[in-house]
């Protein structure tokens, strides 16, 4: 990257802001009229609107009106080594420009191979081949869409064959290389630490803090012997002593609680975030973050 | 001597073969040298994504026929049918040609009826995504573009009523029918209130679609069909309050 050069990201992307939000969900698309007490932004996943007209496609017009939307993909398959789906492409930058985000995200895995969608997220090698391929598509979205990029650490149960570096080491040489933000989901930090064997604290102090705009939080299961980032629960207590860590020691940004799974009433969810709004105003010593919310 | 290290080529590949489900987890392990635990739950996620998109789309199926079967077909059609499109649902839309594989097949096992069930859901499905299409404000009264008219062998459209209600407030399901009985249906996205209406066609209907596909005026239409033209702006007066004409 030119240090002189006023595109990258660091120049172009917002600066930090503290914020809470949570993504937007087909069972609540009737509430959207109704009021939404101390969410300050809405979520959305890119691929649930790209293709589709009428009511999700009102429902966002209508939710941009009340809140600033962030773009969230799951099919994007940035590390995949089948060719990016131009269409696909296409038609994000069109949701983006419908939608005008501050930035857009999507993970650092693949979900397809031989023209086969997974749907799932899938764990790259922590390898400089994986890095310099990732590193070149990334270049390419940001081509197309040309809006701040995020990537997402994700969820990973194994590591792939042919690691030479640490996830730390990988999510850094990727995002810096590439020049794009990073998307920091908390509860991931944790599943992936107590999966892994590492030291989630220390995770935090190794990642570029200056390129981190959002956060993610979210419950997991841990119902087998290992933990799944299942989307589907309550966060946990020590997931909020790492966002609370991570907010402190840091990066202060825009936080999203993630509910994908046996999604719950839009009265739990907008419980759940006044959880993570008091976890933020007890870290920070904040007390407006809590009573925006009231 | 160390073995050479898998490129990520190899990985993917061997990743691809246990996700499609051609390589059991227990095999997969130990090429990547990963618990058999951990790995097997990836292939059991990708599955299971295809699987929780059938149920949402074909909602009576799983209910209608046999638990058995209804597994056996959802593994064939994972087998045979990859998913192809970056937007689950999609993937769905080729079920209704699998189903239609297996009746020509064993038309005992899907039967015709099963068929126009699935053909119904899944244009249900594809009329709530259909994209919007630009209006000509100054083109008068138009048909919805959402507009699709299905013709049923079986009367699928009134059973899915039916069993949709009796689903709703907890009474046992409808009998199936038993004899084929043809039916014409009207299915659209309400251009206000986007909700999925399915109607039966009338005959004061299928007037307007006509009329309005062949962009024939009232006059002309009243003329042609000798109805009174008072008789034909109440057709279309209707077409416009279900949402069929706009």
């Amino acid at each position: 990257m030119n240090p002189t050069d006023k595109t990258s990201f660091l120049d172009t992307a917002p600066a930090p802001t503290l914020a809470f939000g949570i993504g937007l969900r087909r069972p609540h698309f009737d509430d959207l009229l109704n009021p939404w007490p101390g969410v300050d932004f809405l979520e959305i996943i890119s691929e649930n609107f790209m293709n589709f007209g009428g009511r999700p496609r009102e429902v966002v017009k209508a939710a941009k009106e009340r809140f600033p939307l962030i773009l969230h993909g799951v099919s994007l398959s940035i590390g995949g080594l089948d060719p990016l789906k131009e269409d696909y492409l296409e038609k994000l930058k069109a949701l983006a420009d419908l939608v005008d985000p501050p930035w857009f995200s999507d993970h650092l895995s693949y979900s397809s191979h031989w023209g086969v969608e997974y749907h799932d997220l899938l764990p790259l090698p922590f390898s400089e081949e994986a890095v310099e391929h990732v590193v070149a598509r990334i270049q390419q979205v940001k081509k197309v869409v040309n809006r701040p990029f995020l990537l997402e650490n994700p969820s990973y149960y194994i590591e792939m064959p042919g690691k030479e570096m640490s996830e730390a080491e990988f999510l850094t040489e990727v995002v810096e290389r590439a020049d794009c933000g990073l998307l920091l989901d908390i509860n991931n930090v944790f599943v992936n630490a107590t999966n892994h064997g590492y030291d989630p604290y220390e995770f935090l102090g190794q990642v570029p803090a200056n390129r981190i705009r959002q956060y993610h939080m979210a419950g997991h299961d841990d119902s087998r012997s290992f933990l799944v980032d299942s989307h589907g629960s309550h966060i946990h207590p020590e997931v909020f002593k790492l966002y609370k860590h991570a907010l402190t020691e840091v990066a202060k940004v825009w936080t999203l609680l993630e509910w994908d799974n046996a999604i719950p009433s839009l009265e739990v969810l907008l419980k759940e975030n006044q959880l993570v709004r008091k976890a933020a105003s007890e870290a920070l010593g904040d007390s407006f973050i809590v009573e925006v919310a009231s | 001597m160390n073995s050479p290290k898998p490129s990520m080529g190899d990985t993917m590949e061997t990743m691809h073969k246990l996700l499609r489900g051609e390589m059991a987890p227990i095999e997969v392990a130990p090429i990547l040298d990963v618990p058999v635990e951990r790995i097997e739950l990836y292939q059991t996620l990708v599955k299971q994504h295809l699987t929780n998109v059938l149920e949402k789309i074909y909602t009576s199926l799983p209910a209608l026929l046999e638990p058995s079967l209804w597994r056996e077909l959802v593994d064939d059609y994972f087998k045979e049918y990859p998913s192809h499109h970056y937007e689950l649902n999609a993937n769905g839309g080729h079920f209704r040609d699998f189903l239609l594989e297996r009746h020509n097949r064993d038309p005992h096992k899907v039967s015709g009826f099963i068929l126009d069930l699935a053909e119904l859901e899944w244009r249900e499905w594809e009329v709530y995504a259909a994209p919007d299409e630009d209006t000509d404000e100054t083109a008068g009264t138009t048909l919805n573009p959402t507009l699709v008219i299905l013709q049923l062998d079986w009367p699928a459209h009134a059973f899915l009523n039916q069993w949709r209600v009796a689903m709703n407030s907890g009474e046992p399901s409808p009998p199936l029918p038993e004899e084929p009985s043809a039916e014409t249906v009207f299915l659209f996205r309400h251009p206000r209130a986007y909700n999925i209406v399915s109607i039966e066609a009338r005959e004061d209907l299928l007037f307007v679609v006509k009329m309005l596909h062949e962009r024939v005026d009232i006059a002309t239409a009243s003329k042609l069909a000798g109805i009174p033209e008072s008789t034909v702006e109440g057709f279309v007066r209707q077409a416009v309050e279900l949402g069929l004409a706009q």
